[in-house]
């Protein structure tokens, strides 16, 4: 049997999952009243989109089995993913952490406001991208770090008048 | 009023000094707004129309088109610099301009960009002054039938020009119209998958979805695949095209400048289609056609002349009929209508000073860019040799507060980061993000005009039939989408015969 991709897989399960999801919860909206016209309710266009977005999916993998049909056995070694083909290994734990930091300093943000939590941030990311190796690199980071939530505040503050966010813990 | 009299009016607003000042300004702010991912033209006129209140009616609007035209025009330096769009105009800009920047050739694509630029936003004006009444009643013809096609117009268009296959990017386009219809629903106004926020029923806003989509994805992806950030080494060289190749790419930044206008024409089309419209035409009949993606000049020509021509286009419905063809020009209209100017047929005659003054500030406001641009071009490229663990969190930063500052609200942050986690496993599996992004800004149009044609036509689909612009569209539209496979499959059974 011939190989498919990974990914044409995974793009049809993705297509089912959301596909499949938006056409249940379609079913428990309002029916279009006449004035509304037609039968075409809140649910009617969602609904199209989610039925086109499984049909995609399974257009996809037939398309997947075609193209490993036509490459033979040797296809997958022929057509390699992108990321394996560099040979570097793929850094998923920082892609991660960033997120994971990004997503703490909206927390940070809310109750410490903009000018702890955007420090923190930019700090943090510097350092975990590029570990320091010595004290002048950390003083640079920290200088960095400052010197950019400066600018942040002149530009979106001080020059467009955006009120950045407040520290709600200090009221 | 002749024509000679009512350029001789706009002009002699323009020896005002303070109005010649307000011209530069505003379109430094736009070029700053443009080129500041997280930053948009809608928002530097959004902010900046307070402003204009304690201006007089010539004066505020001279300054709002210098941040249009200076926008639009500069969205361009982040997509070739840092591979992200600084307004969706600039999508398609990205495809060759930052794989350009990426081989080294940062300033010829920013040379090329500016050039570009100028030349399709000078097509743009002229076509707007001399063709106006045409593409105007042209645009009058379209009803709900004919915005449907030109809404799928755009989504064919970008499924044809993304990278890979052209079913995922179809499946991208409509994962972007399903974001569209997050929110309450514009006809019954039933709340659709809010999943109980209150925050979810005014939608999603555009600007944290398309940073998150575009700039945080593509933070991940550096982090993810880079162990070292690209950064370019020496100096940069030949920011000004050769004469030669420069005549030799007329005649498509001839074509590129007669779509931009033309689509920026039709009201809410915009120059994110206008540009994805004409790189994917020009990549389409190009006799390097495969070569299109692969950091090429053509492509960043093809974008950037459609793109700025664009704005002229859009100002063709709303000086004519008083109808935005963009989010931009609605601010113009906004900005008219508080100095009580009533924009449309009735604005020619009542000020055809203003209406030359608009002319000829898009003019004033392309040869400032243009300057700027290509005497800047060194120093827009510096950003590229900021070291990666530097300019990754400096532009994470930019994002957030960006995204915060369009309501200032911290959930179109969560917006923000979702969009961008999203974004990037939807890379992972092939399908890019541009798709996406098209599909959410082109998602309210398409799905308002297809349902107020299926209830104007009581149901009847053939409507989109019976009409001959709406049948015209639909046959590109299945042109596009299938074309290539046809003449595929044709060229295979020559082959074999």
């Amino acid at each position: 049997m011939p190989s498919i991709k990974r990914d044409s897989i995974i793009t049809l399960i993705f297509c089912l999952i959301v596909g499949g999801y938006v056409i249940m919860a379609c079913q428990g909206f309002p029916e279009a009243q006449d004035s509304q016209g037609f039968g075409q309710g809140p649910g009617f266009y969602p609904q199209v989109l989610g039925w086109s977005l499984i049909i995609l999916g399974v257009l996809t993998l037939i398309y997947g089995l075609k193209t490993a049909r036509e490459l033979g056995p040797y296809g997958e070694s022929i057509e390699k993913e992108p990321s394996d083909a560099k040979g570097a290994s793929p850094r998923y734990g920082l892609v991660l952490a960033a997120l994971v930091l990004s997503l703490a300093d909206i927390v940070i943000m809310h109750y410490l406001g903009f000018f702890v939590a955007g420090f923190v941030l930019v700090l943090a990311m510097v350092m975990m991208i590029r570990p320091p190796h010595s004290l002048k690199t950390v003083v640079w980071d920290l200088v960095f770090s400052a010197g950019m939530v400066a600018v942040v505040y002149l530009v979106f503050e001080a020059f467009i008048k955006i009120q950045l966010p407040r520290a709600a813990l200090f009221g | 009023m002749e024509a000679f009299e009512l350029l001789t009016a706009g002009l002699s607003n323009y020896a005002q000094p303070f109005t010649l000042f307000l011209l530069i300004a505003g379109s430094v702010l736009g070029i700053i707004f443009g080129a500041i991912p997280g930053l948009t033209a809608t928002m530097g006129m959004a902010i900046f129309l307070p402003v204009t209140f304690a201006m007089s009616d010539i004066n505020g609007i001279v300054f709002l088109i210098g941040i249009y035209v200076g926008a639009c025009y500069s969205g361009s330096l982040s997509a070739i610099l840092v591979n992200i769009p600084g307004t969706p105009s600039a999508i398609a800009t990205g495809f060759d301009g930052y794989t350009m920047a990426k081989k080294g050739e940062a300033g010829a694509a920013i040379g090329y960009a500016t050039i570009s630029s100028a030349l399709g936003g000078l097509l743009g004006v002229v076509m707007l002054m001399f063709a106006a009444p045409v593409l105007a009643d042209v645009a009058l013809e379209f009803s709900a039938q004919e915005y449907t096609g030109v809404a799928f117009l755009g989504i064919s268009i970008v499924s044809y020009i993304s990278f890979g296959s052209t079913i995922k990017g179809l499946i991208g386009g409509v994962v972007g119209l399903l974001l569209a219809t997050i929110g309450q629903d514009v006809i019954s106004a039933y709340p659709r998958f809010v999943f109980g926020s209150k925050d979810l029923q005014a939608g999603l806003q555009m600007i944290p979805v398309m940073v998150g989509f575009f700039g945080v994805t593509e933070i991940f992806t550096k982090l993810e695949r880079e162990t070292k950030i690209t950064v370019l080494q020496g100096k940069i060289k030949n920011v000004l095209p050769r004469f030669s190749k420069l005549v030799r790419l007329s005649p498509m930044m001839a074509l590129s400048s007669i779509i931009g206008t033309f689509i920026g024409a039709v009201p809410a089309a915009g120059g994110a289609i206008a540009s994805m419209a004409a790189y994917g035409i020009q990549k389409r009949f190009s006799k390097i056609s495969n070569k299109f993606g692969t950091g090429i000049p053509e492509g960043v020509v093809a974008a950037e002349a459609a793109n700025n021509a664009a704005v002229g286009g859009a100002f063709v419905p709303m000086l004519s009929l008083g109808i935005p063809g963009d989010p931009q020009t609605a601010i113009l209209i906004g900005a008219l209508m508080i100095n009580g100017l009533a924009p449309g047929p009735m604005l020619f005659a009542t000020r055809p000073d203003m209406i030359s003054t608009i002319y000829l500030g898009n003019v004033f406001c392309v040869i400032t860019f243009a300057i700027i641009g290509l005497a800047g071009a060194r120093y827009f490229a510096r950003l590229m040799k900021v070291p990666g663990h530097y300019l990754l969190p400096a532009i994470l930063i930019f994002c957030i507060v960006g995204s915060f500052a369009i309501r200032n609200t911290l959930f179109d942050v969560w917006v923000l980061l979702a969009c961008g986690f999203l974004g990037y496993l939807l890379q992972k599996i092939g399908i890019m993000p541009a798709p996406v992004i098209l599909g959410f800004v082109l998602g309210p149009i398409l799905e308002d005009n297809f349902r107020r044609a299926l209830i104007m036509s009581g149901g009847d689909w053939t409507t989109f039939l019976t009409r001959p612009l709406s049948l015209t569209l639909i046959l590109i539209n299945i042109f596009i989408i299938l074309g290539p496979m046809v003449i595929r499959r044709v060229r295979m059974v020559f082959r074999r015969g």
